[in-house]
């Protein structure tokens, strides 16, 4: 019995052992790449693929599909983990070389095509050097798995990119975690160029980054509802509604808008007033609610606008020639659910305003360097260039609306009650950005009746927007 | 003989004539009824409940004027619905989206995008049995 159950013992080690080998073996093969990264090629004639679609539809992940100079009149779906990695690539000498129009553009089931590349629940998907153009809602649109509630898309990185006259945003990323957008141009949205939202709160935060680029004649530069971990830095914003724009809202998920900077950008002539009707952007939004017979809208001339953000770094840029406001700080005027869209906890620091007393900020009625509606806590200010302007108010001290860093505890930093004391900041806003319903003639184009326009000295070769006719001012 | 068969032959053409609209009225394939319409709009389905029979259709129809982007994802489903199967595309405006449904339970329905907000039910009643 022993010596027989020996035996059986040696041969079944013998036997585990010689199963062992192959299993080393299929172990060994299986940590090679079990698909060799393939490159497709699409063009509007001679290729195999003729549309990016059906290229990215044969791709799986860390393939490439390259795509040579052409107009491609479609929306791209890249959908699901399997593409991780996917890189889309134009092949042009410039970004604009490959256009992926969205102007007639369908989807496979006779939908309107919404977005001209549209990632859903695509980790580190890449795209490079293509124009994205007329599509009725945005350029890229990067956002989590629709299947599940877990958040995808983290990694991405948009380069080379042009976002032209998309209803929308132009590069969106919605529910993501960490990624880059970078030496892209954006112009002609319906909202912002750049849009970087619901980003979910993080223990260990993949940072997003968003650096020299360029945003120009959009409704806002940057947007970003619920926005988290973004540095936005080296950028110039000009020529939009408002320049740079994060945001808490109830709409979106993740609230509120926290742990964010934005440093080294040139934020200049947003005073673009594109509710004048010869302009040829129009806002897609229907504006910030309603207040009695006030119609809230978004609001112009303004350089940054914090609106119902925490924890907020707005650091070493040059801000200059917005007529309104250089940089402001406010809670949702109108409240919003759980109060959590509060102006707190944000910097303002080493920024240089007013281009040296060249290009002022704030050249009109209630206009300023800087602007706060007095509510919240913790906000502060530093080390700002000489001669920078706080708006100020009747009924709260310039110390307690503008306090140097770091902030006092609430409630002395503000009036730690929102509009409780600062209801003149209050109706500075509401005056400024509200339309009364009962009068047509009032509508949002009358925020430049606010200003005392001034010319801007040049600035690398830019040039200020200016729309005419201008608005005929209400007396 | 030629005016008799003539005769007949208008007879027959005549009973033809007579016959084909009725069969054909008989026939016709029977028109399913209209589908019953969901708005989607910034940031709402409307109705957010709704109660059809069996075999009946659904169209979610996206609001023109949407700034925001939605979608309309089955979330739970009775046995036997692939979910897949009802998932629409991502987008804003202009979507086309019609679901039959042909097994009864309650059907829960969100926008991934906006899911505190877009929430909504399709119920499919069972068919009441004849005795």
């Amino acid at each position: 019995m022993a010596s027989s159950f020996r035996t059986r013992y040696v041969v079944a080690i013998a036997l585990g052992a010689a199963l062992l080998v192959p299993a080393f073996a299929t172990g060994t093969a299986s940590a090679k790449p079990k698909h060799r990264h393939k490159t497709f090629v699409v063009c509007k004639h001679g290729c195999k693929y003729r549309t990016i679609q059906s290229a990215v539809d044969k791709a799986r992940k860390r393939d490439t599909v390259r795509v040579k100079p052409g107009k491609y009149v479609e929306g791209v779906l890249v959908k699901g983990s399997k593409r991780n990695g996917l890189r889309i690539i134009g092949t042009g000498k410039k970004p604009g070389a490959v256009v992926l129009e969205g102007k007639n553009a369908k989807t496979a089931d006779g939908s309107l095509a919404n977005h001209g590349i549209e990632g859903d629940g695509v980790d580190n998907l890449v795209i490079k050097n293509l124009k994205v153009t007329h599509y009725v809602a945005n350029g890229v649109f990067l956002h989590g798995h629709s299947d599940t509630a877990k958040s995808a898309c983290h990694g991405f990185l948009m380069k080379d990119l042009i976002a032209a006259f998309n209803r929308s945003y132009g590069l969106f990323a919605f529910n993501c975690t960490g990624g880059r957008i970078t030496r892209s141009i954006g112009y002609g949205q319906g909202d912002s160029a750049w849009y970087i939202g619901a980003t979910p709160q993080q223990a260990k935060p993949k940072w997003t980054s968003i650096d020299h680029t360029k945003a120009y004649r959009n409704v806002l530069g940057y947007s970003g509802t619920n926005s988290k971990y973004v540095n936005i830095h080296d950028n110039d914003f000009y020529n939009n509604g408002a320049g740079v724009v994060p945001n808490t809202l109830d709409s979106e998920p993740y609230e509120p808008a926290g742990h964010g900077i934005i440093q080294n950008n040139n934020i200049f002539w947003n005073n673009f007033n594109y509710y004048l009707p010869a302009s040829n952007v129009e806002t897609v939004s229907g504006g910030l609610g309603e207040a009695g017979d006030l119609e809230l809208n978004y609001p112009i001339g303004i350089g940054v606008i914090l609106f119902g953000v925490d924890g907020w770094k707005v650091r070493n840029n040059k801000i200059f020639g917005n007529y309104k406001w250089g940089a402001s700080a406010f809670s949702d005027p109108l409240g919003n659910d759980g109060f959590d869209a509060e102006s707190k906890n944000n910097k303002f620091t080493g920024n240089k305003m007013g281009r040296n007393g060249t290009d002022l900020n704030g050249t009109s009625i209630d206009g300023a360097d800087f602007w706060v509606d007095g509510s919240g806590s913790g906000n502060c200010f530093q080390n700002n260039s000489a001669g920078s302007t706080f708006d100020p108010s009747a009924y709260a001290t310039q110390a307690n609306l503008y306090p140097a860093c770091p902030a006092p505890d609430p409630p002395a930093s503000g009036t730690g009650n929102s509009f409780g004391d600062a209801e003149q900041q209050f109706d500075d806003l509401i005056n400024y950005v509200g339309s009364d319903t009962t009068n047509p003639a009032d509508g949002p184009e009358q925020m430049e009746c606010d200003w005392t326009q001034h010319s801007h000295p040049a600035f690398k070769g830019y040039k200020p927007v200016k729309i005419t006719p201008g608005p005929v001012c209400l007396p | 003989m030629i005016r008799r068969a003539l005769i007949l032959v208008a007879a027959a053409v005549a009973l033809v004539a007579v016959a084909v609209p009725v069969s054909g009225a008989l026939s016709a394939p029977h028109k399913p009824p209209k589908p019953k319409i969901v708005a989607v709009g910034d940031d709402y389905y409307a109705p957010v409940s709704l109660k059809i029979h069996k075999g009946a259709r659904v169209r979610w129809k996206w609001n023109m004027d949407n700034f925001n982007t939605h979608n309309v994802v089955l979330n739970k489903a009775p046995r036997g619905v692939k979910k897949s199967k009802f998932r629409s595309s991502t987008g804003a405006i202009g979507i086309l989206f019609v679901r039959k449904f042909t097994v009864p339970g309650n059907y829960k329905f969100v926008c991934t995008l906006h899911r505190a907000l877009m929430q909504m039910t399709v119920t499919v009643k069972r068919p009441v049995k004849k005795h």
